[in-house]
């Protein structure tokens, strides 16, 4: 304390605090003017040691300086060293260093000039600059000071407070950038954006919303002339709607902090949007709305187109069928036909080379020609039917519902109980997330793996099938993988087309299994892949909504 | 005597194989019947209008009849509809016989009151098969 006697500078430092006693964290040490001025001169002594604790305790230093080139100190409070690293004394007439010194270049002009306008004005000071503490770091700080006059109006000395305001300020730039990305992405962003607030009555009831912020795709698509208009409207009145779909659940779900999404048609623009409100706090929530009008046409086209196929599909296996009965029929009559005249061959008095002849005729080549046709009326008869069973599965109505996975799994692994034990297999069914489904179309899609899996097994090894789930966000994902012995890279991608298979010789079948597990996963919004080892197994993994939807 | 004879079976088949198959595999259970054969809805619809009129069927005669699905003019669930909608000809048996076996299908020619329904199978021994039960079936229904 060398250069400082406090009992000379106490009045001018509780000044110094009555002035600067709007910021809010010293309230608590400050007094009115009345109180320093009943202040008694035996109290004095008391109150220095007071003070010094005081200022210690401040969130910051104080200062007396000259009005000069380097900030002269005269006198400067401890804390100084926690803010700029230097000690009270190293700065005190400029010993070690002037505090001009400490400024940050970008600011030290500016300060003296600011100076020079306030004490002309005799007003208080305030600014924010940046320091290089004794360390080399920048800091923040914030200042407040004043100029200290004589009687005649002569300038002593200048003083005031200095802050660190770092923390702050790094809050406060990270605010600014992030203010900044976010106005640029609700500006720029394709799809319309609004903020809204909802107003409520007393009774803490909706009275309504208001639009508090849009963005500059919602100025654009709707045309609107003057945004700034538009702020503290209701979104009704906006988009001149009587009422707004889905209102009521949008505040339902904002009142609880959901947020929902929907389809809605705006009939003023002939648009169809995807509208999602989110919660974003309290009775605040954005509105985002995404033109899907080109989207949904062409989902609609591709729907169509995929009915068409699927009728055509249908109705050709449908009248491919009508000739294949007559091919049947009157080649089976043919046969009887052919016996018969073997019968009369018989009877007859021909000589005997004709009857071998015809006998050969009769018993071998004709019944090999039938029997290719048979075959192959045979072979084109399931292929239809098997179009058929797929086109099904895509005219079929769904019906929807809850579906118990691990149930329906059990209920899957016992309809194949018999054979998976005549094979000694072993199936592992771990605890499975239910989702949402048809029940029928479910069943099917999981018997055609499972089934996969016991006919494309390896004889080598003990046949393991192991079935286990989890829940993702919305959807379901199950995973059915077995030890067989796996589907060659080169198949992976094919294994899904109509009456393709790997090996048609060693394992029966029509070839469909797998088409039909597709369109019942696609049937259900889902997703299906599959990954293989040759020789080592096949896992597919079947994804599943885990809320309710509608099949279109 | 034989109760068969008084009923006379009426085939509507667009398709002459099919219909040729049909009454072929009849004949082979030993159907006797009268088998009188249309290749369109329209012409059976007619033929069944005309032998209804004034009341009771022309002759006495018990009628059965085999529709096709899929015909030219009328198809087979349309002549089924009218022959159902008729006071004076819902009584009349129908079977329907069909190549497809679509369960929407079934469910609607069922609905609309058909007494059996056939998808013609392409093997030829159960397609014979069904009809002799057929053939067993029309003998029942006279008794």
């Amino acid at each position: 304390m060398g250069y400082f006697n406090p009992k000379m500078y106490t009045f001018v430092v509780f000044k110094s605090l009555y002035h600067i006693q709007f910021f809010g964290e010293i309230n608590t040490y400050l007094m009115s003017e009345q109180t320093v001025r009943d202040f008694s001169t035996d109290q004095f002594i008391e109150t220095d040691q007071q003070l010094s604790r005081l200022i210690s305790n401040l969130p910051g230093f104080v200062y007396r300086c000259a009005n000069d080139a380097n900030w002269t100190m005269f006198y400067i409070s401890d804390v100084c060293e926690k803010v700029t690293g230097y000690k009270p004394d190293d700065f005190l007439y400029n010993r070690k260093i002037a505090f001009n010194d400490i400024i940050h270049p970008a600011y030290q002009k500016e300060l003296h000039e600011d100076w020079e306008i306030i004490l002309k004005k005799n007003k208080s000071f305030e600014h924010e600059y940046k320091i290089i503490t004794a360390s080399g770091d920048e800091r923040w700080v914030w200042e407040q000071g004043f100029g200290v006059f004589d009687e005649k109006g002569k300038l002593m000395y200048l003083e005031g407070f200095i802050r660190d305001i770092t923390e702050r300020k790094t809050v406060q730039e990270a605010l600014v950038v992030s203010e900044r990305k976010f106005r640029a992405l609700f500006n720029e962003m394709a799809d319309q954006a609004v903020l809204c607030r909802i107003d409520r009555n007393e009774k803490g009831e909706v009275k309504n919303t208001s639009i508090i912020d849009l963005n500059e795709s919602f100025i654009r698509v709707l045309g609107i002339r003057n945004p700034l208009d538009i702020i503290g409207k209701s979104p009704c009145d906006v988009l001149r709607l009587d009422s707004i779909p889905y209102y009521n659940e949008v505040m339902q779900a904002i009142s609880e902090g959901r947020n929902l999404s929907f389809v809605a048609d705006f009939e003023p623009l002939e648009k169809r949007f995807k509208v999602s409100a989110i919660a974003i706090q309290q009775d605040i929530f954005a509105i985002i709305a995404s033109d899907i009008t080109e989207l949904m046409h062409y989902n609609d086209v591709l729907l169509e187109k995929n009915k068409e196929l699927e009728n055509y599909v249908y109705v050709t296996s449908h009248d491919l069928r009508s000739p294949l009965v007559n091919i049947q029929g009157f080649s089976t009559r043919l046969r009887k036909h052919t016996d018969k005249i073997g019968e009369l061959i018989l009877a007859s008095e021909i000589d005997q080379t004709t009857k071998e002849n015809l006998d050969e005729l009769i018993k071998q080549k004709i019944p090999h020609t039938l029997d290719y046709i048979f075959n192959s009326v045979g072979k084109m008869e399931r292929m239809l039917n098997s179009l058929l069973q797929i086109s099904r599965t895509g005219r079929i109505a769904m019906n929807i519902q809850q579906i118990k996975m691990y149930g329906l799994m059990s209920k899957v692994i016992h309809a194949v109980e018999y054979q998976l034990q005549e094979i000694n297999a072993r199936v592992d069914i771990e605890d499975l997330p239910d989702c949402y489904g048809d029940e029928a179309m479910l069943n099917q899609l999981f018997s055609n793996i499972i089934t996969n899996a016991v006919k494309y097994r390896d004889n080598q090894r003990q046949l393991k099938i192991s079935i286990s789930g989890v829940s993702r966000y919305k959807k379901v994902l199950y995973r059915i993988m077995d030890n067989g012995i796996g589907i060659p890279k080169e198949h992976l991608e094919k294994i899904w087309y109509v009456f393709y298979r790997v090996d048609n010789r060693h394992v029966p079948g029509d070839g469909i299994g797998l088409s039909v597990v597709k369109r019942i996963v696609e049937k259900h919004h889902g997703k299906i892949w599959v990954e293989s080892t040759e020789r080592y197994g096949t896992t597919f993994f079947i994804e599943l909504p885990a809320l309710n939807f509608s099949e279109n | 005597m034989s109760y068969n004879r008084e009923i006379i079976i009426l085939i509507a088949e667009d398709d002459d194989g099919h219909a040729e198959l049909i009454v072929e595999g009849l004949r082979e259970t030993g159907l006797k019947n009268q088998i009188i054969r249309f290749d369109n809805g329209s012409d059976i619809w007619d033929y069944l209008v005309d032998v209804h009129k004034e009341g009771g069927t022309e002759n006495n005669a018990e009628y059965l009849v085999m529709l096709d699905i899929n015909m030219p003019l009328v198809d087979g669930t349309e002549v089924l509809r009218r022959i159902k909608n008729r006071d004076d000809m819902k009584n009349i048996p129908v079977i329907m016989l069909t190549t497809t076996d679509d369960p929407r299908e079934i469910e609607k020619c069922y609905q609309l009151g058909c007494n059996v329904y056939i998808t013609k199978p392409v093997e030829f021994i159960k397609f014979a098969e069904t009809l002799q039960k057929l053939g067993f079936f029309l003998q029942i229904i006279k008794v």
